[in-house]
């Protein structure tokens, strides 16, 4: 296998550094990539054509592709290298700085048979690491920081595909990308860009420059942030502070809240219900004096008695405890998980007492570092009772049996 | 709901009119809904985040309202005679199905005992239990209970807190004594 670097010219190398040669990025699938090896390995000289390879603007989109470095040869040098192999860790699991290349020299005791002919020169071949933030939902838009092909002298990229490019700032500006933004944004980006870029280039070493922004960019952008800070304000128990996880978290909280608010409503309907009927029932015993109390009285409210069934059911956690609530019509089924060993059960009974909750099933115990319990219990009947106010309670009383430890 | 009984009243003799209604309305639904998802295309992220946090207030606003006038309702119902009555049931179950009251204890290992509790479901019990068996410094490792003809079998692996290991009788007499401490 031999490894043709387009420009690739040693001596040029030493002198200029690498930053002006930049072998192709191909992505292959893995498989692909072993066939290519294999058949490469049979051929003394191979080259590889331009055609063979996909366009410079296809964008690896699966995780870990193995990516074999390969570089056009413009100046019909070929140089026997070792091929390397380059993981291309993409994609935001942690959304830090991700590793474009490996290091070449990394992967000297591959599989392959062939010499290094020139440690140097693999030395030289340190390619830029550069620093993204990968956009969540980037399947055309990946990791791409630069134009591989842009020593050859191409045509400039479509301003479209810039302008794609531009959410890619370089690590420091944090701030500024919105991770997990619907495709619908990039409109909105564009037409920012327009108004404030000046220049979008390349310096040595392959980072981005900075944008120019204007004063208004500048202070949309803290704006912005501030309405993040003010929805992260809200929301209970966020967890992490990036804008994905808290646009999310805000999702859960308000489908909880309007749980909550049908709930009580559902709640507070029945109350009423309830209060009629036994006005009702009090008027026909004043009426009627001697009869028994237990005889049905003809309610007309039965008829439009609201038979949806209720249930809903709430997740709260905080730093040490999980909770889980959910109610089907009038069981509450908890779940509760708590991160030490304390005597919960002893607390969260004392709870479930004064929520006026019917224990018909209690199963848990420790598991490590965690006691884990599934509690089954009824309301009691009239009260008014609701999930969030059960789960707020058990939190709350677990997190004040921490803080007396 | 309540369109299934406007289909009702009109079921029979308009026909016709329902079905010239039908197209308009269906029509108008989905102009609505194709201008409301241009709208929502065309908001600006700045826009989504103001609304999504003047829409969590409103709703936080709503919860607060509707529990506190449902804490006002509750106050005024009664409804401590029907837990009574729950409970005076329950010791009638349990007295009709035989179900005794009783209290064992085995050793599974060092100092650690297996208990089986049976005891007459009334309210509080169970905490009571708890607390007692707490207080006699005995950790519930793991725990069952179970409800059935009014009676409350719990079961449970528990173990010393101090780990001196000829603590089992002590174990033994103080899990009967937190049973009959509930009583």
């Amino acid at each position: 296998m031999y490894e043709e670097s387009g420009c690739f010219d040693p001596n040029a190398m030493m002198a200029q550094g690498t930053e002006e040669c930049f072998p192709q990025m191909v992505s292959v699938s893995e498989a692909a990539l072993e066939a290519v090896m294999t058949a490469t390995a049979t051929q003394s000289q191979s080259m590889f054509a331009v055609e063979n390879l996909p366009l410079p603007y296809s964008y690896s989109s699966g995780e870990d592709a193995a990516m074999e470095i390969n570089a056009q040869k413009p100046y019909n040098h070929i140089h026997n290298l070792k091929t390397q192999l380059v993981e291309l860790a993409n994609h935001g699991d942690d959304g830090s700085s991700h590793e474009l290349y490996s290091f070449p020299l990394q992967h000297q005791n591959h599989q392959f048979p062939y010499p290094t002919p020139t440690p140097d020169l693999l030395n030289l071949l340190h390619l830029p690491r550069n620093s993204l933030e990968n956009p969540t939902n980037s399947t055309n838009i990946s990791s791409l920081s630069y134009d591989p092909f842009l020593h050859l002298n191409l045509q400039p990229p479509p301003q479209a595909a810039l302008r794609e490019l531009l959410p890619h700032m370089p690590a420091p500006r944090n701030d500024f990308a919105f991770e997990g933004s619907g495709v619908g944004f990039h409109q909105d980006f564009g037409n920012e860009f327009t108004q404030d870029v000046s220049y979008v280039g390349k310096k040595r070493g392959g980072k981005r420059t900075k944008l120019f922004t204007s004063t208004t960019e500048r202070q949309r952008r803290v704006d912005l942030s501030s309405k993040f800070d003010a929805l992260k304000e809200l929301i209970p128990n966020p967890s992490k502070s990036d804008r994905a996880s808290v646009v999310g978290d805000a999702i859960d909280y308000i489908r909880e809240l309007l749980r909550t608010v049908n709930e009580l409503k559902l709640l507070a309907e029945k109350k009423r219900h309830e209060k009629q009927r036994v006005m009702m029932m009090m008027r026909h015993r004043v009426e009627t004096e001697g009869e028994s109390k237990l005889e049905a009285v003809g309610d007309p409210d039965d008829g439009s008695y609201s038979e949806s069934l209720r249930s809903s059911w709430i997740q709260r956690k905080s730093k040490d405890t999980e909770v889980d609530v959910r109610i089907v019509d009038n069981e509450v089924t908890i779940k509760l998980v708590q991160r030490k060993k304390v005597d919960c059960l002893v607390h969260v009974s004392h709870a479930l007492d004064e929520l006026n909750l019917d224990l018909q099933h209690v199963a848990g115990g420790h598991i490590g570092d965690f006691c884990s319990y599934l509690f089954n219990t009824k309301i009691c009947e009239g009260s008014s009772v609701y999930a969030s106010a059960i789960a707020n309670k058990v939190i709350e009383v677990m997190d004040a049996s921490f803080a007396a430890a | 709901m309540q369109r299934m009984s406007r289909k009702r009243n009109y079921d029979d003799d308009t026909r016709e009119y329902k079905s010239k209604n039908l197209e308009t309305e269906r029509r108008r639904r989905e102009k609505l809904s194709s201008r409301l998802l241009m709208l929502r295309s065309i908001m600006n992220k700045a826009t989504i985040v103001e609304d999504a946090i003047t829409y969590i207030e409103k709703l936080q606003a709503k919860v607060q309202s509707l529990s506190h006038e449902l804490h006002r309702m509750e106050a005024t119902s009664e409804d401590t005679a029907e837990t009574k009555a729950d409970e005076i049931n329950a010791v009638e179950d349990m007295q009709n199905w035989g179900i005794q009251a009783e209290v064992r204890v085995a050793q599974i290992d060092g100092n650690k005992l297996w208990v089986k509790i049976i005891i007459e479901k009334k309210r509080g019990r169970f905490s009571k239990l708890m607390e007692a068996l707490n207080n006699f410094g005995i950790e519930l490792i793991d725990t069952n209970l179970t409800t059935t003809k009014g009676a409350f079998l719990i079961t449970s692996c528990i173990q010393v807190r101090d780990s001196k290991n000829d603590k089992n009788q002590t174990c033994f007499f103080t899990a009967n004594d937190s049973c009959f401490v509930c009583y």
